[in-house]
């Protein structure tokens, strides 16, 4: 890879920014994190990163409203998001993927290396 | 009370002398007045005495006046006391009428007795305060009349059964005070019902849960928010354990199993948070029911797959049995795989070592048939009612396989209700259970509907 793939992880819990910036790093992207909706929006339009992982319940500015004001943007309405969440419930999640066909994944039910696989699929790389 | 019998005694009697009257009256006018003939003369030569026969008759008229009377006094004395005896009893039982009247009134539970076509005929007084209506403007209803909309098909068939004579018992539903303020009852219907005939009328009891409800939601809620924030945690666990077991750092033979015990450890949480969350999911009725065609086999080949450690550790027998077109059947999926996988789970878990798990699918048009049977404990009979109730867990089983939560058969449960299915059992103890679960086959009226 010349030009490293960038992936913004956008969770307010520390420790799951932490394993998925390691194994992201120890996979070869260049990770950037935001502890809030509101920082990852910063983030995200600033440095147009190739993927979004983004966690659902979310102070200050929660997974949802992130969605509309991206959506807001131009750019960001083509972004790729993943959302990674523990949110499992259609409902709640219907309404982040409404229109939208954002794909989610329930956090527990995934292994780490099924998380990077999947970004590196949605991403075309190896 | 006073009794007929006993004022009437004298005039009954005076009645018996009418007999010996009216034959010395016939007989003896004529006698008197001299018009008798000479052949009415009868002498009884033995005695010397000369008698006319109208003598004679006014005697025998006499004779048989008083054996009348004697009778007639015999039976109305005999009778007398009867009623006197029944009195006493009739003022006992009037006590006690109303010793149960003010008791059915009193009571703190609030009751309806009702008619056999369900009208309100005597609501006590905590049914009065329930509905916020006196007994009069309660007795302008029938007993299914007081639901809230939303519950009209329950208690209809509360309703019909009650009217067939058939009791309910524990429904909950709402139902709506006078003021529009809706309360939770848990209502039992209790027909009287005559042997082998319709019902007579009955008592409805509703018990007013409302606070009961609103402590196990806000409960509920807590279990769910509380799984959440749990499964936060338990992720990053996971992905680092992950990261440890899989990474390029060496780890030492002893320091790979501590992991791994961790790991699986977490596993566990991980499964108890997401039965948690089922659970109180199914509980706040927030489940998403949606219903698609799938094939149900190959949910049951996937969750063998899932336990394929346990049945080699435990060299157990699987046998499957699969009937009719599976092709064709519609439900919701997450709902069927949660009770498959329950049922196959717990089946793997509570079988003895070498023993047998029999699963069997049949279709039909109309709905699942699901069979279960395992080799296992067997459920005491004792506690064979209980098995379905959150947290419970046999006393055998407690005793014998340490990591059960008791939510399992909860959820199988719940779930299999709310897609409008039945679950059921039969057990042996230390022989094993067979679970039944029929599912009904969804074709008609496909779609998606939150229960």
């Amino acid at each position: 890879m010349v030009l490293q793939d960038t992936v913004l992880v956008i969770d307010d819990d520390n420790e799951l920014r932490g394993v998925l910036q390691e194994a992201l790093s120890d996979a070869g992207f260049e990770v950037l994190t935001a502890e809030n909706g509101s920082v990852g929006l910063t983030v995200a339009l600033e440095s147009k990163p190739n993927l979004i992982l983004l966690d659902l319940v979310m102070p200050v500015m929660d997974g949802w409203e992130f969605l509309e004001r991206l959506h807001a943007d131009a750019w960001g309405k083509g972004a790729r998001v993943i959302i990674l969440t523990n949110a499992d419930d259609i409902d709640s999640l219907s309404r982040a993927i409404e229109g939208h066909g954002y794909e989610y994944l329930v956090k527990t039910d995934w292994k780490i290396d099924e998380v990077v696989d999947k970004i590196r699929g949605e991403l075309g790389v190896q | 009370m006073s009794d007929p019998g006993k004022s009437s005694i004298p005039f009954i009697s005076l009645i018996t002398l009418f007999p010996a009257l009216l034959l010395g009256t016939i007989f003896g006018i004529p006698h008197l007045i001299g018009e008798g003939s000479a052949e009415d003369l009868i002498t009884l030569s033995g005695i010397g005495v000369t008698v006319t026969v109208t003598d004679l008759l006014f005697v025998i008229g006499l004779l048989l006046s008083a054996s009348i009377m004697a009778v007639v006094y015999y039976v109305l004395v005999s009778k007398y006391k009867v009623a006197v005896l029944a009195d006493s009893k009739t003022e006992e039982l009037l006590k006690s009428r109303d010793f149960f009247l003010r008791l059915f009134d009193d009571s703190p539970v609030p009751y309806l007795m009702v008619a056999k076509d369900g009208e309100i005929v005597l609501p006590n007084k905590a049914s009065q305060r329930l509905f916020q209506m006196t007994a009069e403007e309660l007795m302008q209803y029938k007993f299914h009349e007081l639901h809230d909309d939303a519950y009209f098909a329950q208690s209809r068939t509360i309703y019909d059964k009650f009217v067939r004579g058939v009791a309910s018992s524990d429904v909950e539903f709402e139902v709506v005070r006078k003021d529009g303020v809706r309360r939770w009852v848990r209502l039992s219907a209790l027909p009287y019902r005559k042997q082998g005939g319709k019902g007579k009328g009955g008592t409805i009891s509703l018990l007013d849960i409302t606070e009961q409800k609103a402590i196990d939601k806000v409960k509920t809620e807590f279990v769910s928010l509380a799984s959440h924030q749990l499964r936060t945690p338990l992720s990053a666990m996971k992905w680092y354990g992950e990261m440890v077991l899989q990474g390029k750092e060496p780890l030492s033979e002893k320091q790979r199993r501590y992991v791994q015990k961790i790991y699986k450890g977490n596993q566990r949480m991980i499964e108890l948070v997401d039965l948690l969350l089922s659970a109180s999911r199914l509980e706040m009725g927030s489940f998403h029911i949606e219903i698609t065609s799938f094939d149900p086999i190959l949910i049951v080949k996937d969750i063998f797959e899932e336990v394929t450690k346990s049945i080699k550790d435990k060299r157990l027998h699987i046998i499957e049995n699969y009937e009719g077109d599976h092709t064709n059947f519609f439900s919701d999926k997450k709902l069927v795989h949660m009770i498959l996988q329950n049922l196959i789970t717990n089946a793997v878990k509570y079988t003895n070592d070498d023993g047998t798990v029999r699963v069997s699918l049949t279709f039909s048009p109309d709905d699942l048939h699901v069979e279960v049977e395992d080799n296992g404990l067997g459920i005491p009979p004792e506690q064979q009612d209980k098995i379905f109730s959150k947290m419970f867990r046999a006393d055998n089983a407690r005793l014998k396989v340490a990591d059960g939560n008791g939510l399992g058969l909860y959820i199988i449960k719940e779930a299999v209700e709310s897609l409008g299915g039945e679950v059921g059992f039969t057990s042996e103890l230390n022989r094993g259970t067979i679970f039944t679960v029929t599912i009904p086959n969804a074709t008609e009226g496909s779609g998606t509907k939150s229960n």
